[in-house]
């Protein structure tokens, strides 16, 4: 009888000794999914965070696929504007009241761009970049980037209404738009990257956002955006210039409306 | 994306309920309850029959575990919220656990995942979101794990099916079944939970039997769904919004076309300019209406319609359906509801499409 005694003490013992770990084995799986629960809704307020720093679609690709953006050459718009005599404010007003002028500037510019399906992608100084067509395939790509130009014409004169009404000095900007290939990609090293686009279309974006001064204008456009417009936009061609990096005058048109 | 269902935009209903008897007794015949979309959707003849059949079609080739986890990825996708609602409360009927769930949700590597079961929700994913489009790639990565051609092209219906439906119903904004949602997790629901389950299995749209490839603009892609519920479906849809005489040829004609473009769909392209031509378009017209998003030959209301047409390919939920309410103060409801069809059928044949070329 006495062996029955000791096998069933063993077999208790056993048990109590199974039972132990599973409630512990239990426990540790509650906290791996309680750990993983935390760290999922972090990389998703991540994610959400990081949209401000590159463009949602861009954000998706790299989280959700294998980590990789391919580059590839695409037909983009671009958009480039400035606002004029920048600098000049600067020196002479209290830098927090400029970068506010400027954060209120930027928010105004860039719900017109959106609205109009386009991306800014950088903000230099007081100056910005905006494509149509980089992130997702837009065959109306020339239509929305000048109808986003004159969105920001419009925002513009809002913003300026408010400035005036705080004693604020008003803004003017210069924006050029130019259509051609570019090469986009995620651009940098390992411990600085970002989204962006390089080539000769928007080195003529900027050039022609410059021409703006010469002129006396707010908005022009290259030759290859005016071709694909509609009859619904009104444009004037302005007197042919030589700019930096191309051999022959480049002709560009103010949009009017 | 978001990957929570209550952090999803969810705006009021946009179109208004209409009462029609006998097509709610139809409803109840076929899924044993009148959601609200239904009444929202009865107006339209052609509309309100895809929506019937669209809500559940029964897998012929998949396996019907997999052809669930594509309505929930979709609908995810879509950030459909009410469907999302409805396919996680299927799902829970079905006996998946709320870990299994989330980690669809998430497309985490588990143990209950395997790499062939990841790759089809990726597929689903890219295709609904079809930004890029899904490339031949991923198709032929679907055929090396095992899965038919044609489980590969009910896999793919299967997704534009529920594109469409997401649309139509994220275009109208119904109010979540909060209490269906519910009901899974209530002591009725898990004691019924393997009759329930068994019931849901059961029904479900098979198509008509025999079926023939008709004279329809999109016959191709038909011919390439043929053996499946999804041909008779799409082809119903089809020829149902073509016949339809709400809005004109020329907008369905142009709203197809648009979203051919936006996706850079060539061989859907081609068929929109012929259909054009057939309706009576010169080149130069149809060339400008597609630029412009504007045509001459359309009524005001069209007009609004087509330009709207473009923003149904990529969309965030909150602002489309603000989108939506903006117009239907300027369009009236029975055009608005045919436009939300058409749109949702062209997204979802045009992404079909995709596949094809």
């Amino acid at each position: 009888m006495e062996w029955l005694f000791w096998y069933l003490v063993l077999a208790m013992a056993a048990i109590v000794i199974l039972t132990f770990l599973v409630i512990r084995q239990k426990h540790k799986l509650k906290n791996l999914e309680n750990l993983l629960k935390h760290n999922t809704s972090r990389l998703e307020q991540l994610q959400v965070d990081f949209g401000r720093f590159a463009p949602q679609d861009v954000i998706e690709h790299l989280t959700e696929g294998d980590g990789e953006y391919a580059p590839s050459n695409r037909s983009v718009t671009v958009l480039f504007a400035d606002i004029k005599g920048f600098t000049r404010m600067c020196d002479k007003m209290d830098p927090a009241t400029v970068v506010s002028i400027l954060n209120g500037y930027f928010q105004c510019m860039t719900r017109a761009i959106s609205r109009h399906h386009g991306v800014v992608t950088e903000m230099m100084g007081d100056g910005l970049l905006a494509l149509f067509g980089a992130i997702r395939n837009n065959p109306w790509q020339v239509q929305d980037a000048v109808l986003g130009a004159l969105s920001m014409r419009e925002a513009l004169k809002e913003y300026n209404e408010k400035l005036k009404s705080q004693s604020l000095p008003e803004l003017s900007i210069g924006i050029g738009i130019h259509q051609g290939k570019v090469l986009a990609g995620i651009m940098g090293n390992y411990q600085l990257s970002k989204f962006g686009v390089v080539g000769d279309t928007i080195n003529v974006a900027s050039r022609v956002e410059g021409l703006t001064r010469l002129h006396n204008v707010d908005l022009l456009i290259t030759e290859e955006v005016r071709l694909k417009l509609d009859d619904r936009f009104r444009v004037k061609k302005m007197p042919p210039m030589m700019v930096k990096g191309k051999e022959g005058p480049v002709i560009t048109y103010m949009v009017e409306s | 994306m978001s990957r929570n269902l209550n952090e999803l935009d969810w705006s009021s209903p946009i179109l208004p309920a209409v009462a029609d008897r006998e097509w709610e007794a139809t409803v109840r015949k076929f899924m044993g309850m009148v959601p609200d979309f239904m009444t929202r959707v009865s107006p339209n003849g052609w509309l309100r029959v895809m929506m019937l059949k669209g809500v559940n079609v029964k897998a012929a080739e998949m396996p019907g575990n997999l052809m669930d986890i594509a309505t929930l990825v979709c609908s995810q996708e879509n950030a459909c919220r009410f469907c999302y609602g409805i396919a996680r409360t299927q799902l829970k009927f079905f006996g998946y656990s709320d870990r299994l769930i989330s980690n669809i949700e998430q497309d985490m590597l588990m143990a209950e995942l395997d790499q062939k079961d990841l790759t089809f929700i990726r597929f689903c994913r890219s295709l609904a979101r079809s930004n890029p489009r899904p490339s031949k790639a991923e198709l032929d990565r679907l055929l090396e794990f095992g899965f038919s051609p044609l489980q590969v092209t009910e896999m793919a219906f299967q997704v534009a099916r529920q594109c469409f439906v997401n649309r139509v119903v994220t275009f109208l904004s119904p109010p979540p079944m909060h209490g269906l949602e519910r009901l899974p997790d209530s002591f009725f629901g898990r004691l019924f939970r393997p009759i329930i389950a068994r019931i849901l299995r059961a029904g479900g749209y098979t198509g008509n039997g025999s079926f023939e490839v008709s004279d329809n603009p999109f016959a191709h892609i038909m011919k390439a769904l043929t053996g499946l519920p999804a041909a008779v479906f799409f082809q119903e849809g089809i020829e149902g919004a073509f016949a339809s005489t709400v809005l004109s040829q020329d907008l369905k004609v142009l709203m197809f076309a648009v979203v051919a473009r936006s996706l850079n769909c060539s061989s859907c392209g081609t068929i929109c300019s012929n259909l054009a031509q057939n309706t009576g378009f010169t080149v130069e017209e149809y060339v400008n209406a597609l630029s412009a998003l504007k045509c001459t030959r359309l009524n005001d209301q069209e007009q609004l319609l087509l330009a709207w047409t473009r923003e149904t390919v990529h969309y965030q939920t909150g602002i489309m359906q603000l989108r939506v309410k903006e117009l239907s103060t300027q369009v009236d409801n029975d055009r608005l509801l045919e436009a939300i069809g058409v749109a949702a059928l062209a997204n979802s044949i045009v992404r079909l499409g995709i596949l094809l070329e």
